[in-house]
């Protein structure tokens, strides 16, 4: 149940390290037998031979020295527990980048930023305890009662006797009770998580409950809730701690019956005073592997749910997006791009996001794409920018196949200006040389200047130096396009793909900033997804979309004449008038 | 670090006994082990000595009484320290929502941010340990202390002296020495931990720009050089907190050399029964069982202290905000009179030259004075950082205002109490947050003394009556059952369903209409015209959609009105928010 297989695997590529860590628990324990053997022989040579100190001083020598060597195994126990644990936690960290990657940015979007950062940094950290604690005690709670056994065993056949009917008393009663405690813990859980949810709720919702003038009434309830919560919980505890009376009890009973049955044949003198005195030392080691099992039970418990959701990311499937003959060159620059009969459905979803899509998109040409949320424009955006494939059909670029061209030299063509342009938290300098690697500084306050964003970057104390963060919220929602528009410049690419900017901008900005960005990409491909009249009406071809379909294709006045969808969209903004 | 950890305590004074009694049990616990090992070892070393059996009979029922009270303290040690910890963390919950309370929302950043909380909902749980890990130990180890030192002192004080300096030497020494150690470290591995946590969320926020310019490689390589040192930190770390286990074993066992060393020739020389000599030995080992806790007491002081840190950072960001605040609060227990509210007769809002800052140079509000008479209609557009947000919070009484005057049927907002205000004015916010529970929860917490037909009659103005009616459990809903089912308009159709409920003669709607398709927005804006017929109606907005329903238009700019007059008028003037409206309409969708 708390052995998982699939994370055991985790350590195949150390499989040595992890045998090196059960065994130094093992060289240890062999120390403290030995540390026993000499401790109660010192002790009885001194009290019953009646030994000087001098006697017996190269016993307790040993034993310093027995205990020195105990150290040293625990340490290096926990050495390479530690190297195991890095190994694993860098590996499983890059596995999961990798999945992130090919994932991409259109499946991550379903899982929250934060969700994905925890389970890379947070998730991994917590399989820590489960791999340098836990894993090796299933071992050691296996091998070191074994090995104490093997050395009782000669001396005291009723001791081993006890000792061997008590141990699996443990594990067992372990076993039975926890697996109880653990469906009320699981219940407890859910609980527990349901509790905190709930704190997470009011405190969101602190602004509501503070308008509604409700904030003393939530305090008692959560002082309410809280209490309800330890009263429930301690029920359920009450019977999980049974679990732990039982350890405790199996192991200081067992101690107490052998001490007496020892005493008592002592006392009938078939029995050495060293022996007995080496069984009552050793005793509590025998049970201590379990006990600490019992002790690290809950970062096995912690690691395999941490895992669980570990694997649930990796699970996700990436899209088909890694064909292994995506290898060709772009041979012809300046060609067309064409969609033919191209189709695709989102994953559960039963809607065709695109629909048999046929259009042409000429080079140097601006070409605007027009239509509601939901029309398929993003959708045939993502398709050139190799986010998603196409289901049917196909893309052509000249004569080649644009799928069949490697994803990285295909976006080598591309700029792109998205809706809300990401900056990063380092320089401006970066945030702008991001499309471009070998652009000078030159080139990029050049980039700068032509989209007017130069003079603010100038006025900065830092200038292009200054940090995005320390800026902060000093750049408005112009600015940040602004500096997209300076980034997507220096990418000098032929391709330009624009998502006009919809919400909370200024208008007036807005269209000042579209006028700018029409000049800077004179003679280049601009495909845009527009939304405002001016943008498309700048546009050499509109691209009329509706329902994953292409409605019509034509200019303005054309169009005007032509759809009636299109006429429709007009004359709502008329209406608004 | 001790005045947060004294901090923490001060939450915790009120169950002191719970804890103390908490503490003995682990005192039991561990002095029971004890026992079982000194009397377990007494009847063997007496029996090897022929010691008759009668002599015996009294240790062999501690042999058992102690093998069975060890595993009964234990549990009770653990129930009532698991009373104490649950008992503590409500404490802490509530603490920390009544410090958050007076700083929502907070001028300076999104305190409701779920990462934010997030973060604060674990550190709160972390400090759960508390007791258990960090302040029981310490008891327990001075209990074990004075009884270890009673017993030896029996036989003899050197016995006792030498026990008492090694038992404290490794408990303080040991944890001392690693905390030498890794004293950079800790600080070292928390910077480059928050290093990689920003680096990840920066990447992952924008991964589209990343793969499409190609920089996917570059980012993993930055990543993972900042994991690698990381790892290697933590690794040094784990490596010296083994430590803990490892010296505190050695110690114990020099101790037992030390002793040994100490009493054999006192064995030698009959000044010790040599009975005794393993019935010491014995006991000293069942004694270090509880230093092994100590170094751990250590960890957790330090995780809990950082924990503490960050929550009251968390409370202490505003500090402007929380003097204006504690100002309120004198307010209220003075100035207010009792019956404030009967004194409010008219329900109209005068407000001039209200000013208003955030840091005490920038204005956020300029001089704004506009009125909205009793049933007035009042829309307010600009964009986004014009001051319109600032501006409803100041007018809910959720901030304190500097200059100016606003006077609520004649009366003064310094002379009313936040809460009375909140009693006269709605707000439905931009962002309607919607809490775990049902529809008919989430409509109650604006009114909870709403009758079924109120209720009904609140859904029905709201639109909603229709779509809740459909539902197989109606208002008794969950909403976390409807999930994403519910759109955006329904949301927001929520929202002014609490409003309506809490029958308010003043409602201000905070950008309603945000976020929503035009089909919705202009349904919205027409039921709102139904229900406002006999309320004041302050409407913030952005978008301006039937602007003809307003008695006047303020149109706002960095913290100032800049034009103000009825839909007509403002046309005419043909000025900005002729433009506004001019370059609204060029837009589709």
């Amino acid at each position: 149940m708390l052995f998982n297989k699939q994370l055991f695997d985790l350590t195949k590529s150390d499989r040595n390290k992890f045998y090196l860590i059960i065994l130094f628990g093992l060289i240890a324990s062999v120390f403290t037998i030995a540390q026993a053997f000499i401790l109660s022989r010192t002790i009885n040579n001194a009290f019953l031979l009646h030994q000087t100190l001098q006697q017996v001083f190269d016993l307790i020598i040993i034993y310093l020295s027995f205990s020195i060597a105990k150290a040293i195994s625990i340490w290096l126990q926990n050495f390479f527990s530690s190297k195991v644990v890095f190994i694993i936690k860098k590996n499983l960290r890059e596995q999961l980048i990798n999945k992130i990657k090919e994932l991409g940015p259109l499946k991550l979007k379903s899982e929250r930023t934060g969700e994905i950062v925890n389970t890379l940094l947070n998730g991994v950290d917590k399989l820590e305890d489960y791999f340098s604690k836990f894993l090796p005690q299933i071992f050691l709670a296996a091998f070191i009662p074994i090995l104490i056994l093997l050395f009782v065993l000669p001396r005291d056949l009723l001791s081993a006797i006890i000792f061997i009917v008590t141990a699996p008393i443990i594990p067992t009663f372990m076993f039975l009770i926890g697996s109880i405690s653990e469906k009320l813990n699981q219940k407890q859980w859910v609980t527990l998580s349901r509790m905190s949810a709930y704190f997470f709720d009011v405190l969101q919702g602190l602004p509501t409950l503070k308008l509604f003038n409700r904030t003393k009434e939530t305090i008692k309830r959560i002082d309410n809730i809280t209490n309800i919560f330890r009263i429930k919980t301690l029920k359920v505890l009450r019977v999980a701690f049974l679990s732990a009376l039982v350890l405790e009890v199996a192991s200081t009973i067992s101690v107490a019956v052998i001490a007496v049955s020892i005493g008592l044949r002592l006392l009938n003198g078939d029995f050495n005073f060293t022996d007995a005195l080496f069984i009552l030392i050793i005793a509590p080691d025998f049970y201590l592997p379990l006990r600490q099992l019992g002790v690290s039970y809950h970062a096995g418990m912690e690691g395999i749910s941490s895992f669980e959701r570990i694997s649930e990311l990796m699970k996700n499937e990436s899209s088909e997006t890694m064909n292994s003959n995506q290898t060709k060159k772009i041979i012809e620059y300046d060609s067309p791009i064409v969609f033919e009969n191209v189709s695709f459905t989102y994953e559960e979803r039963n809607i065709k996001a695109l629909d048999s899509i046929s259009l042409v998109i000429e080079p140097k040409k601006v070409i605007a794409l027009v239509g509601q949320t939901g029309s398929g424009k993003t959708t045939l955006m993502n398709m050139l920018l190799r986010f998603i494939n196409p289901a049917q059909g196909m893309i052509k670029f000249g004569n080649q196949n644009l799928f069949e061209i490697n994803e990285d030299e295909w976006r080598k063509n591309i700029a792109w200006i998205p809706q809300s342009p990401h900056l990063f938290n380092k320089t401006i300098l970066e945030n702008i040389k991001l499309s471009n690697d070998d652009a000078t500084i030159q080139g990029i306050i050049e980039a700068a200047s032509k989209s007017k964003i130069h003079k603010l970057i100038s006025s900065l104390p830092k200038q292009y130096d200054t940090l995005v963060s320390e800026a902060g919220d000093n750049f408005s929602g112009g600015e940040i396009q602004r500096i997209a528009l300076a980034r997507a410049y220096l990418r000098n690419a032929p391709i330009i793909l624009v998502d006009e900017p919809t919400a909370n901008l200024d208008p007036i900005i807005e269209e000042e900033i579209m006028n700018d960005m029409f000049d800077l990409f004179k003679g280049k491909t601009v495909l845009i997804i527009a939304h405002r009249l001016n943008t498309i009406i700048k546009a050499d071809k509109i691209i009329v979309m509706k329902n994953g379909r292409v409605d019509a294709i034509g200019n303005h006045s054309e169009l005007l004449e032509k759809s009636l969808y299109y006429k429709n969209l007009f004359e709502q903004i008329d209406m608004d008038k | 670090m001790i005045k947060t950890f004294f901090k923490i305590l001060s939450l915790a004074t009120q169950y002191k006994y719970w804890m103390i009694l908490a503490a003995l049990m682990g005192f039991l616990t561990v002095g029971s082990g004890i026992g079982l090992m000194m009397t377990s070892s007494f009847i063997i070393a007496s029996a090897a000595i022929q010691t008759p059996i009668y002599q015996l009979q009294v240790a062999i029922v501690g042999v058992r009484f102690f093998g069975i009270s060890r595993g009964v303290f234990r549990y009770l040690e653990r129930y009532i320290s698991h009373e104490v910890t649950f008992k503590l963390l409500a404490k802490f919950r509530v603490w920390f929502f009544k410090s958050l309370e007076p700083l929502i929302p907070s001028k300076k950043k999104d305190l409701t941010s779920g990462d934010l909380l997030s973060r604060a909902i674990e550190d709160i749980e972390s400090l759960e340990h508390i007791f258990v890990r960090v302040i029981s130990p310490p008891f327990v180890f001075v209990a074990v202390a004075i009884l270890m030192f009673t017993l030896l002192n029996l036989f003899n004080v050197k016995y006792a002296v030498i026990f008492l300096t090694t038992f404290v030497l490794s408990a303080i020494g040991i944890p001392t020495l690693t905390y030498f150690l890794s004293r950079k470290l800790g600080g070292q591995i928390i910077k480059l931990k928050s290093q990689l946590k920003a680096i990840a969320v920066d990447s992952i926020q924008g991964l589209s720009e990343l793969i499409v310019y190609g920089q996917i490689q570059k980012w993993k390589n930055i990543f993972s050089e900042i994991e690698d040192e990381l790892l290697r930190l933590e690794r040094k770390m784990n490596l010296i907190q083994s430590l803990h286990e490892v010296l505190t074993g050695l110690a114990m066992n020099i101790t037992v050399a030390i002793m040994l060393y100490a009493a054999i020739p006192d064995v030698t020389n009959k000044l010790l029964n040599g009975v005794y000599l393993s019935v010491i030995t014995i006991g000293i080992m069942a004694s270090f069982e509880i230093v092994f806790q100590i170094p751990l007491a250590f960890q957790y002081l330090t995780k809990s202290v950082e924990a503490a840190k960050r929550l009251i950072e968390i409370t202490d960001t505003d500090q402007i905000n929380n003097l204006s605040h504690n100002l309120n609060r004198e307010h209220q227990s003075t100035a207010y009179p009792q019956n404030e509210i009967q004194q409010i007769k008219k329900y109209d809002l005068k407000i001039s030259d209200l000013t208003f800052s955030y840091d005490g140079h920038k204005k956020a509000l300029d001089k704004i004075s506009f009125e909205v008479k009793e049933k007035g209609k009042i829309a307010i557009v600009g964009a986004s950082g014009s001051g319109k947000s600032t501006l409803v919070n100041v007018i809910c009484k959720l901030w304190n205002y500097g200059d100016g005057e606003i006077l609520v049927g004649d009366i003064s907002y310094n002379n009313i109490s936040a809460e009375k205000v909140r009693e006269i004015i709605s707000v439905v916010p931009q962002n309607v947050h919607l809490f775990t529970g049902t529809i008919l929860e989430n409509l109650l917490i604006s009114n909870e003394n709403a009758s079924e037909y109120e209720i009904n009659e609140a859904l029905k103005k709201s639109e909603l009556y229709e779509y809740v009616q459909s539902l197989p459990e109606k208002v008794n809903t969950h909403i976390g059952e409807l999930g994403k089912k519910l759109s955006g308009g329904e949301i927001k159709r929520l929202g002014i369903a609490r409003a309506i409920l809490r029958n308010t003669p003043i409602i201000i709607f905070d950008e309603v209409t945000s976020h929503l398709d035009s089909v919705t927005e202009k349904n919205i804006l027409s039921m709102i015209e139904q229900i406002s017929k006999d309320k004041s109606i302050l409407f913030i907005t952005h978008r301006l959609n039937q602007m003809e329903m307003f008695d006047e238009i303020l149109v706002m700019s960095n913290g100032r009105i800049i034009e103000c007059g009825n839909h007509k008028e403002l046309i005419k003037q043909n000025g900005n928010y002729n433009k506004l409206l001019l370059s609204q309409n060029k837009k589709m969708n």
